[in-house]
């Protein structure tokens, strides 16, 4: 992966009117970037993701974002307009803690920050939807601040054209709050991806994520959460379709510090023509984390023969008092299912589809929003050839 | 005659013979029973019957309706009126009763079949068969218990009404009140013209279908044929001089 003409000049231009403390931030973060060696982002048992031939040199953003259903009692906000009346919260909640080389570059060049707050007791029922579509690459970043006793639902759509785009995510569930966050990646093919989405949840309170990976030709997504406080509960659907020659590589993690907290990381994904996924899972439960729960599964369906799947499940269990277990599957369509379907009288290739289409659909069936639920069994269909 | 099964030799795909030289009839509006021994060949040949690709034919023809079908895919056989009830049958997540069977049954008419009107007919076929309502909406065969399955089976033969009903040990691991209840709902479809070859060990299921006429297997072959008393004799009798 090359980065050409980086420096401090791109910062300039792309941090008018912020605050000093952000563009000062951006400036370290740029020079720690230099600095960092490189993540390879090579973990897989038998194959890893080529990011070679990604090159960058145009670091402006470009996108159209819609915005609909927002509640009135909400704040949603470009950090631009966030920085007169909402710096603190971004200041307390925005990036604080980078782990990662990539991370440095999107801290050093995020544009199109979006603010999302709840205030306390405001519970919001209508999903607010974000509607994606970026023109050239994007270093976006959303940060929702969920406050006490607060109920909101985030659906993010994403399309593309020719891009390089990192984005990520976080999220603060505070106590006794209630978040999902919906995501429907379906860049174009000539795209690459790298998302980080995190979440910190606190006493008693929820954070989920799902998310469908469709699109873009190299894609990484990294979901993180970590149940911060007492009771704290988390679930992860992954769903990706990879197809031609598409490159995943998924990551999702649950970090439980506290206890009785609960989660679940369940992913499925269908893999065709040339396409790998590597899929990494994690439940880690740290020592102060007693009497909680963490489950992971990962069924993968392969379509031809010339895709491939890596999983790698692990668990990493510091105290004796949990519950924990971990499932993998990779394979072919049943041909048992495959006969007893077309004994019906329905076509081999209405078949799969079928399969395919139960297949995922037993997540997306997770989804309350009709027409997001919708959306998504139709791109299931087209992704199937 | 709607089906023909002529010198009939099949085996595995590992070429593990299992039919030998099977011959077998049903006309039409016919109901023919074909029994046997446990692992005499009875539910190969109704795989087979419905075009399984883990077996293969040898020798032999199957003719149905006049066509030979040999190398018809399952699909077709079904669009040509066959159906088989499935012995255990496959379990679809994600798919639902409803949305598989409107698929089947759109296939099998060649054009979609609306919503409204499917709807009604499946509400109608399983309120017959004492099937609750919630079912269209559950995963095909996902988690049910062995009767449901089996109810399941007879629930898409009536909704798609083929020709020719297999019945592979559709009465084994019923409860006595699930067995009238899919005893009943094969008698409903019995119409005159549409014709039945049951597959059963027990003839538990004879107490509430009388057959026309009744094949005995044995070892991958035809080891008797009778009228229908035949299935009677045997439940006295067992299977040991036959073949």
């Amino acid at each position: 992966m090359k980065f050409e003409k980086l420096d401090s000049s791109v910062i300039k231009d792309i941090s008018n009117d912020e605050p000093e403390w952000f563009v000062s931030d951006r400036l370290r973060s740029l020079e720690l970037f230099n600095q960092a060696k490189d993540d390879s982002f090579t973990y897989g048992l038998t194959m890893k993701t080529d990011i070679s031939k990604i090159n960058v040199s145009d670091y402006s953003s470009k996108m159209n974002l819609v915005i609909k259903n927002k509640d009135d009692r909400i704040i949603v906000k470009d950090f631009k307009e966030a920085f007169n009346d909402e710096s603190d919260l971004i200041k307390k909640y925005f990036m604080k803690s980078i782990k990662t080389k990539m991370e440095l570059l999107h801290r050093s060049l995020v544009q199109n920050g979006l603010l999302i707050y709840i205030p306390r007791n405001v519970k919001v029922k209508k999903e607010l939807i974000l509607d994606y579509e970026f023109l050239n690459n994007s270093f976006d970043h959303i940060l929702i601040v969920a406050d006490i006793n607060s109920e909101i639902n985030v659906i993010e759509k994403l399309t593309s054209n020719e891009v390089f785009r990192s984005n990520i995510v976080e999220i603060y569930a505070k106590d006794n709050s209630k978040v999902n966050f919906y995501s429907l990646q379906d860049l174009d093919e000539n795209s690459n991806n790298f998302s980080i989405k995190r979440s910190f949840v606190g006493k008693d309170a929820t954070c989920n994520f799902f998310s469908f990976d469709f699109g873009s030709l190299l894609n990484f997504n990294n979901v993180y959460s970590e149940l911060v406080d007492e009771g704290a509960n988390s679930k992860i659907y992954e769903t990706y379709f990879s197809n031609n020659n598409q490159q995943f590589n998924l990551a999702c993690s649950m970090h439980h510090k506290s206890n009785n907290t609960n989660s679940n990381i369940y992913t499925k994904g269908v893999l065709d023509d040339k396409s790998n996924t590597i899929y990494r899972g994690l439940v880690k439960i740290y020592e102060n984390a007693e009497n909680s729960n963490g489950y992971q599964k990962e069924d993968a369906l392969i379509l031809s023969e010339d895709s491939k799947a890596d999983s790698i499940p692990n668990l990493e269990i510091n105290n004796y008092d949990v519950k924990c277990s971990h499932g993998s599957s990779i394979g072919h369509i049943d041909k048992d299912k495959l006969f007893y379907l077309m004994s019906r009288g329905i076509s081999k290739e209405d078949s799969v589809k079928l399969v395919v289409d139960g297949f995922l659909g037993e997540i997306i069936d997770y989804v309350s929003n009709e027409e997001l639920r919708e959306e998504l069994k139709i791109k299931v269909i087209e992704k199937i050839k | 005659m709607i089906l023909e099964v002529k010198n009939l030799s099949v085996t595995t795909k590992d070429d593990l013979g299992i039919l030998n030289d099977v011959n077998l009839n049903v006309k039409k509006g016919e109901v023919v029973v074909l029994m046997g021994p446990n692992g005499s060949g009875k539910s190969t040949l109704a795989n087979i019957l419905m075009g399984n690709p883990n077996y293969k034919i040898n020798s032999g023809e199957i003719v149905y309706n006049n066509e030979r079908i040999n190398d018809l895919g399952s699909d077709e056989r079904a669009r040509r009126g066959m159906f088989l009830s499935f012995q255990y049958p496959a379990e679809i997540s994600g798919v639902t009763i409803s949305n598989f069977l409107r698929t089947a049954l759109s296939s099998i008419k060649g054009e979609k079949v609306s919503i409204i009107s499917f709807k009604k007919l499946l509400r109608e076929k399983m309120e017959t068969l004492k099937i609750d309502e919630k079912f269209a909406e559950r995963y095909l065969n996902d988690g049910f218990s062995g009767g449901e399955k089996k109810k399941t089976e007879i629930l898409q033969m009536s909704v798609l009404e083929p020709k020719l009903c297999i019945l592979d040990e559709t009465d084994s691991g019923l409860d006595v009140d699930s067995l009238k209840i899919v005893g009943e709902g094969v008698n409903k479809l019995k119409n005159g013209k549409r014709s039945f070859l049951i597959i059963t060990h027990y003839n538990r299921i004879l107490d509430y279908i009388k057959p026309d006429r009744v094949y005995v297997m044995k070892n991958g072959k035809i080891a008797k044929e009778g009228s229908g008393k035949l299935a009677f004799e045997l439940e006295r009798e067992g299977y040991k001089n036959i073949g």
